[in-house]
């Protein structure tokens, strides 16, 4: 018995109450209270495993962002272990069970392996985050050694280390695959200043965007809002951001192959380009999204009437659509209020749906038709630019919000 | 204990616990004031100087007070938790023991004496009214369940009074055999963590004057009676023992253990900093220190037991096993 032994569950407690940033500290505790009493190969081979498991997994999350899970369990949950602990230590520690163990005869006895174990399986059964989660896991991984190197079971300390090795592996993908990473953004004296809005909670957006460290080695399509909210906030640089009351005046009279074009154009002049827009875009359909919205834009803008660059940007990035396209003229009339909006939102997850890899953001690009819903009883129409805006929107406050 | 209890020795116990009890006093406000700058590092709020505690104190002295109904009660209240406070301050071992054969008090009369403190620091706010009468009655409720939460490490000090527990403590190392000591040193410092209404804050006192002195004089002291019994439970053996061989070293022992009384203060007031910065709802805090203490100091207990009834079995085996051998080998030696 050394203070080794008893501290090893109180930080598996810790883990349990605080996560995953105590398990380090456990995983020290725990080589010492295994190196402490023997120092037998078996030993030092179940510490060097211990703080491997303890120390690597915790490096490796703090080179993500926090993922900011709301956790709903409360702060009972300690006590919870602490209470199994007890009984535990109820039915291993009393005499009669002593009795058997002629190890640990005449000496104060915890079965300190079998409480981290506990303690870990609390925090995996109890707690909500993923990480924790894995601390759980963690934390189990070194109770069992522990308990196997305290009683020299050498089946146990390499199944233990293989089992560690494989829940280490899989915590560690999927950490890599929901969590984005953290991006430093350098100290910019002037740049952040004119425009506040940019500044989310964690990182730059701007500077996530075009050429920043990619979140997870794919391409600038990961990030979604701050993808759209450059579109957006070129359109804000180039001209007004809302809406000209006229538009929508406009919007309500023409057909449906007009309510797709720009509305800034005269119906005279959009039917021919929007013609030719639909014909490229239908060639270039397959391609990606970039591409399409970097060639069609100055094609489509120099065929057509000098449209303004934003609408065209957003135009082509909504006329990649091919379903769209093949809409017919007649049921598109009755459609166009209510599907419009969610097709597009729809065939924009689809088509990046592909590309994302992380969950939160598969999430917020397909919970997008949902808001559309309220709206879809409205009955002005809404033009592309009013769309892209709120996507843009939501997106942001969806990035703000996950980042408070 | 080599020798009796000599008149020379009593005197310097005497010496001892009358220092060791102005220390304190003279202590507390300041260990409450370094906590609290602490937690205010902590949590990035820029606090009052160690000193500055001192400071209200000295300064709420000199204060005419404002006389409320219900006054009288209050400050008969304050200079009872004050009494009872300083009581348990000197029955509490801050560097030395007292040496064997000096009345000394048992663990449950100490843990009494500072409950009952407790109990009548929140009198006031009950008693005052206002705003404070909820949370004055939340604090009542949880310093009346304390005792019974303390029950397990009562049990492990059992019936034999502090010093010789202490004493008896002192041979076993803290890294060693002495760690389910360690433990219910754990429980009973969790008995100061998490007080107050809000992280950081203690709860607001509408008393004015001196009584409002007085009541946070009392208030500390409490605080460090508590920290100073889990740092000697935990680590007795920082603790001088009379008696056992010259005055000499004796005194070099207090000077040693002096200078790690005020080491574990400096690790209790970080720890006490690290517990302030979970932000619990009132109700929750109280659930949370009682289910702590009692959890923790029935492990401890647990842990410490099962040592010693394994002990104590194995000796009664082996004693039952030394007379039936020597009962056959009677018989043996009989037979033939």
């Amino acid at each position: 018995m050394t203070l080794a032994v008893i501290l090893a569950p109180l930080l598996a407690l810790c883990v349990v109450a605080r996560g995953i940033g105590f398990l380090p500290a456990l995983g020290v505790v725990t080589a010492v209270a295994m190196l402490v009493d023997a120092r037998a190969p078996l030993q030092e081979f179940g510490a060097v495993c211990v703080v491997l498991f303890s120390v690597l997994p915790v490096w490796f999350v703090s080179r993500y962002q926090d993922d900011g899970a709301r956790e709903r369990t409360g702060p009972m949950v300690p006590f919870l272990a602490l209470g199994l602990m007890v009984i535990l230590q109820l039915a291993t520690g009393t005499p009669a069970a002593m009795g058997e163990a002629p190890g640990h005869a005449g000496a104060a006895y915890l079965p300190a392996g079998l409480c981290v174990a506990l303690a870990g399986l609390v925090a995996v059964t109890c707690r909500q985050a993923m990480v924790w989660q894995w601390a759980g896991l963690l934390a189990c991984v070194d109770g069992v050694m522990l308990s196997g190197v305290i009683e020299n079971q050498v089946m146990v300390v390499g199944v233990t280390a293989l089992a560690g090795c494989v829940v280490a592996l899989l915590g560690g993908m999927c950490v890599h695959r929901v969590m984005l990473r953290v991006a430093v953004a350098p100290a910019q004296s002037g740049a952040g200043a004119d425009r506040p809005s940019a500044r989310s909670g964690g990182f730059e957006l701007g500077d996530v965007e075009p050429t920043g460290p990619e979140p997870r080695g794919l391409g600038p399509e990961a990030v979604v809002a701050p993808r759209i909210w450059t579109e957006a906030e070129a359109a804000a640089e180039d001209e007004e951001p809302l809406p000209r009351p006229d538009k929508a005046t406009k919007k309500a009279v023409p057909s449906d192959g007009d309510a797709k074009a720009d509305v800034d154009q005269p119906p005279a002049e959009t039917s021919e380009p929007q013609d030719k827009r639909a014909s490229y875009a239908g060639t270039v359909a397959s391609d990606d999204v970039e591409t399409v919205k970097q060639n069609d834009v100055p094609d489509a803008s120099n065929d057509a009437a000098k449209p303004t660059e934003t609408e065209s940007t957003e135009s082509g990035v909504l006329k990649t659509d091919p379903s769209e396209d093949a809409l017919s003229e007649d049921d598109a009339e009755d459609r166009k209020a209510g599907m419009d909006p969610a097709a597009v939102s729809a065939a924009e997850a689809s088509d990046k749906a592909p590309e994302h890899t992380s969950d939160t953001e598969a999430s917020s690009a397909t919970d997008q038709p949902e808001p559309f819903g309220p709206e879809e009883a409205d009955p002005v129409p809404r033009t592309p630019e009013m769309i892209a805006r709120d996507v843009w929107l939501r997106g942001y406050l969806t990035e703000r919000g996950r980042d408070a | 204990m080599t020798h009796d209890l000599t008149w020379g020795w009593s005197f310097a116990a005497l010496l001892a616990l009358a220092l060791q009890t102005v220390l304190m006093v003279l202590a507390a406000p300041w260990f409450s004031g370094w906590v609290n700058r602490l937690a205010g590092r902590l949590t990035g709020e820029h606090r009052f100087l160690a000193g500055g505690r001192w400071q209200d104190i000295h300064h709420q002295f000199r204060r005419p007070g404002l006389r409320q109904r219900g006054d009288g009660l209050s400050s008969l209240a304050c200079r009872g938790a004050l009494i009872l406070a300083v009581f348990a301050a000197c029955m509490t071992p801050v560097f030395t023991l007292v040496p064997a054969g000096f009345p000394a008090p048992g663990f449950f009369l100490l843990c009494s004496a500072l409950v009952g403190a407790s109990l009548l620091l929140g009198l006031p706010l009950v008693v005052q009214g206002g705003t404070t009468t909820l949370a004055g009655y939340a604090a009542l409720l949880a310093d009346s369940l304390l005792l019974p939460a303390l029950v397990p490490v009562l049990v492990m000090a059992g019936g034999q009074d502090f010093s010789a527990f202490l004493a008896h403590l002192r041979q076993l190392s803290p890294v060693g055999d002495g760690a389910p000591f360690v433990l219910m040193g754990v429980a009973l410092f969790l008995v100061t963590a998490w007080k107050g209404r809000q992280a950081g804050a203690e709860l607001p006192c509408q008393l004015s004057g001196a009584d409002r002195a007085l009541w946070m004089l009392a208030t500390d002291c409490v605080q460090l009676v508590w920290i100073t019994l889990a740092g000697d439970v935990a680590w007795a053996s920082s603790l001088a023992l009379p008696g056992e061989s010259g005055v000499e070293p004796w005194l070099a022992q207090c000077l040693a253990g002096g200078a790690f009384w005020v080491a574990k203060l400096a690790i209790a007031a970080l720890l006490l900093a690290g517990t302030q910065l979970m932000v619990l709802t009132f109700p929750r805090r109280a659930r949370v220190r009682l289910a702590a203490v009692f959890l923790l100091g029935l492990l401890a207990w647990q842990v410490a037991y099962a040592g010693q009834s394994a002990a104590v079995g194995q000796d009664k085996t082996a004693s039952a096993q030394d007379e039936q051998d020597s009962a056959w080998s009677d018989e043996g030696n009989t037979t033939p």
